[in-house]
């Protein structure tokens, strides 16, 4: 079983595309983004962040919830698609909470950055 | 004592308030003190608790509070500020990166947590546990 494939999300609802690169603190992947997407391309973003968080600090056996997003910006526009190089860094964690730093990039130009928190379902 | 007047003479360009430097002060002499036990005056731990409310106030972005709004023996979190697990976490963090400690026992955080007076008596013995070691 691929590590996309035992994520709880599944399609449609699975934003994260592929992942590239994965190692203790950090998992780079990229997101597709369409047409068909059910949300905005920023807002699908996020979530194929927090779904990498996921994939990063979860094993198979567990997951998580995304509680919380902070300073998240936009700073340039995805189009359907643009494929978005997604970078997510894991800070730190404590009582079952995790925080992470996301980026994302088109062509080498950062559109998105924020910080969120996942916390480990009961 | 030699070491600790340098220390005190020494100016604290990285704490521009008047009471992070007094603080940071404080902070020196237990590294001046090196092994021997020194307890933090009350004036000390006043400027501690103070610090902490502010960096409570800075780093869980509480909009219009002042250090003042927080009383010493007020609950953080449930029935007082109201604070949660992500505000714990946030926590945790700040005493990392501003004291350079490691909590890494959640079950007596629970209890260190528990108010501006406990965190202060927490970082307090943590530092000085840290110094004697």
């Amino acid at each position: 079983m691929t590590w996309l494939s035992s994520l709880p999300h599944q399609i449609p609802f699975r934003a994260a595309s592929a992942v590239m690169r994965r190692d203790e603190k950090t998992i780079e992947g990229s997101f597709l983004c369409t047409a068909n997407d059910f949300l905005t391309p920023e807002i699908m973003v996020m979530e194929a962040m927090a779904q990498f968080g996921g994939g990063l600090v979860f094993d198979s056996a567990a997951h998580g919830m995304l509680t919380g997003i902070d300073g998240f910006e936009v700073a340039g526009a995805i189009e359907p698609g643009d494929v978005v190089r997604i970078v997510v860094r894991h800070e730190a964690s404590f009582g079952g909470v995790h925080r992470f730093s996301g980026s994302g990039s088109v062509a080498g130009l950062e559109c998105v950055r924020g910080r969120f928190y996942l916390a480990e379902s009961p | 004592m030699a070491r600790f007047r340098e220390l005190a003479r020494m100016p604290h360009t990285s704490c521009p308030m008047p009471h992070a430097r007094n603080m940071q002060m404080a902070i020196d002499r237990y590294a001046a003190a090196g092994s021997i036990c020194v307890k933090m005056t009350a004036a000390d731990m006043n400027d501690l608790k103070r610090k902490l409310k502010e960096l409570l106030i800075e780093r869980l972005k509480f909009e219009d509070m002042m250090p003042e709004d927080i009383g010493d023996e007020e609950p953080l979190f449930a029935g007082g500020l109201g604070l949660d697990s992500i505000d714990a976490l946030e926590i945790v963090v700040m005493l990392e990166s501003e004291f350079g400690m490691k909590v890494k026992n959640e079950a007596s955080a629970r209890d260190h947590f528990r108010s501006i007076s406990s965190l202060a008596a927490y970082v307090e013995q943590k530092l000085a546990r840290e110094k004697s070691a």
